[in-house]
């Protein structure tokens, strides 16, 4: 059934107005575009009123006007009536018509004050005999209750500024029930198999009363379907509740995206302060220990200079054979005594003797230094230990400065960095959103083993179930007294087998309907569509829209997409 | 027959399950016209009891033969 036509007269701002919706090959989806105050919700409420005779989406401004146009009430001089008539005109499948039609008599008093007279409200259609026909009131109304109820209404009639929201309020379950009625899968569910089990139950207690063992078994098999129906209640409930807590955690995901990881952050905080507080001690004991390792070696230090030179000086006198003297003391002594040479055994004159003693005083004077230098030797290479193990400790302290005055000024660039990053936050809101973000994860995932647990016991339940059922069926077999009962049992149990069959085919079939429509619709109107992969409806009817990039984008996506989106399935 | 009706394509689902057992597919049919035609009746019982009767009696027959 399709809107096809509006007809309203004297209804708030509508004096007149007649309003048809063509269909379109493409798509058979109306929407109403206007500037503010151009009667675009007045419309959507005039339609609601014809139909439930409520007018849901009034705003504050228009409760306080009349529901007669103004104009009407002017022309109209006291003790006249007017009436408010609004029709919905629609088109069924087989191109029949079905008209709703709502008059609202109203009557003008003395004081120029309009009083509400009463309704009628009346149905026209075309019967199976191709004549027409026309009920009124409660008949009426039954009418609407079956094309388009007021339950799901905003599946049918839905103000657009409001979508984002519907949206939000709509997913799941509230989908779920929806298209169940539209699709008349809720008859099946809801009324068939409910009543087919209630009369089956019945039956089989009946059968219990011809034989206890019947009834032993009976008894088992309605406790583990009880048994059953409570994890099943628990497993809904469960799912229920993370699907809530997962709407809960996409939206705190909403709003802290691009912000800060402040918990991560501040922890962050914490450990480099202490880290700063650790370095800052180290350096300050490594510059100490350097302090004191050049105040022990202080004298060494500052002698070390000319003790290098020494040695420099030890060394070159040893290579140039200086030290120690190679000239023999006592044979130039001798050589003066004797006043004759011990080579060539000649006397010497006396400018050789001179020479000869000249020798002797500067041999007696480079020997003496030469004996100083030799004694300065071994104190030196003590000396040079003493330097070198002076040289390592200080390298090493110095290398551990450097790091650690290194580390400082890295730890200290993040700290800064952190600052700035966190400038102009509110910390302490968006910590919370953070706390919040954990608490629901942690509800979450506790939820999830809780469903994991309730899915198996449902599993093993379903199993005991199918026993007890055979079980039951057997010992029916046998009881010759039960023989009609069983039969009905039998049939009863064939009957829900096909609906349970029936049901599951329409559920998916529905489902991959909705899905396929709603990715035609989207991605021939969607100003994005290369941005997107593919849409799916899951089991719960929620949405899922698939970014190229392979994740689900639900979340990311501007207003009006998902306003898009969000009609598609309505 | 109401004006009102049926879905389609659970009329065929159910003829497709029932693989040919026409009593529980008239059984089940009829079932749907009468939540159709007459949603919320309180005294369901009675009218489900005389329909099981009838055709479980109609099938228990056809499954002996």
């Amino acid at each position: 059934m399709r809107i096809e036509r509006i007809i309203i007269n004297n209804y708030r701002q509508f004096r007149k107005a007649d309003i048809s919706f063509r269909k379109r090959a493409d798509t058979d989806l109306h929407y109403l575009i206007g500037t503010n105050g151009t009667g675009k919700t007045t419309f959507l409420n005039a339609i609601n009123y014809c139909l439930y005779g409520d007018e849901p989406h009034l705003s504050k401004e228009s409760e306080q006007l009349p529901i007669l146009n103004l104009q009407t009430i002017q022309n109209m001089g006291v003790g006249e009536t007017a009436e408010i008539c609004i029709e919905v005109r629609t088109e069924t499948e087989d191109n029949d018509y079905v008209i709703f039609k709502r008059r609202s008599k109203f009557i003008k008093n003395s004081d120029g004050s309009i009083s509400h007279e009463g309704d009628t409200f009346e149905v026209k259609f075309i019967d199976e005999n191709k004549n027409a026909k026309s009920v009124t009131d409660e008949e009426a109304n039954v009418w609407v209750e079956r094309f388009v109820p007021k339950g799901i209404r905003e599946f049918f009639f839905f103000d657009g500024e409001r979508l984002d929201t519907y949206f939000k309020e709509v997913v799941g379950q509230n989908i779920q029930h929806a298209i169940f009625q539209i699709s008349q899968i809720d008859l099946l569910e809801n009324y068939i198999e409910k009543k087919l089990q209630i009369s089956l139950d019945e039956y089989r207690k009946e059968a219990g009363k011809v034989n206890p063992k019947i009834e032993e078994v009976r008894s088992r098999l309605e406790s583990a379907r009880n048994r059953y129906s409570e994890y099943s209640e628990r497993y809904i409930e469960c799912d229920k509740q993370i699907k809530n807590v997962k709407e809960k955690i996409s939206e705190l995901d909403e709003k802290l995206k691009g912000i800060p990881d402040i918990q991560a952050i501040e922890s962050e905080r914490q450990i480099l302060k202490m880290r700063f507080e650790e370095e800052n001690e180290f350096l300050k004991t490594k510059e100490f220990e350097k302090k004191q390792v050049i105040y022990k070696n202080l004298i060494i230090v500052q002698m070390w200079p000319a003790l290098a030179k020494s040695f420099q000086i030890i060394e070159e006198k040893k290579v140039s054979n200086e030290i120690p003297p190679q000239i023999d003391r006592s044979l130039l002594e001798g050589i003066i005594k004797e006043n004759r040479c011990k080579v060539c055994d000649r006397p010497l004159d006396s400018d050789a003797l001179n020479h000869v003693r000249k020798i002797v005083d500067d041999v007696k004077s480079s020997s003496e230094i030469a004996k100083q230098l030799l004694l300065m030797e071994n104190p030196f290479y003590l000396f040079k230990d003493e330097i070198i193990n002076y040289n390592q400790k200080i390298t090493e302290i110095n290398q551990n400065i450097l790091r650690s005055v290194k580390d400082l000024e890295t730890i200290s660039n993040r700290r800064e960095q952190i600052n700035s990053q966190m400038a102009g936050y509110n910390e302490e809101l968006i910590s919370s959103w953070y706390k919040e973000r954990d608490r629901y994860e942690e509800l979450r995932d506790q939820n999830l083993k809780n469903l994991g647990v309730f899915e198996l016991e449902r599993t093993n339940l379903q199993e005991e179930i199918n026993k007890y059922t055979e079980e039951l069926n057997q010992e029916l077999q046998k009881e010759e007294r039960a023989k009609e009962i069983s039969n009905k049992i039998k049939f009863c149990d064939a009957s829900l087998k096909v609906v349970n069959k029936t049901r599951e085919k329409i559920m998916k079939e529905t489902r991959e309907k909705i899905e396929q429509e709603t990715r035609r619709q989207f991605f021939n109107l969607v100003w994005k569509r290369e941005t997107f992969e593919n849409i799916k409806i899951l089991e719960d009817y929620s949405i899922k829209l698939i970014h190229k990039m392979g994740y689900d984008c639900l979340g990311s996506i501007s207003a009006g997409e998902r306003q898009m989106l969000c009609s598609e399935p309505q | 027959m109401s004006k009102i009706k049926l879905n389609e394509k659970i009329i065929n689902g159910i003829k497709e399950n029932c693989e040919g057992d026409s009593v529980i597919e008239k059984f089940l049919i009829d079932l749907m016209y009468e939540e159709v035609n007459h949603t919320g009746q309180w005294r369901w019982k009675e009218s489900y009891k005389q329909k099981v009767e009838k055709s479980s009696s109609e099938w228990g027959k056809k499954n002996e033969n």
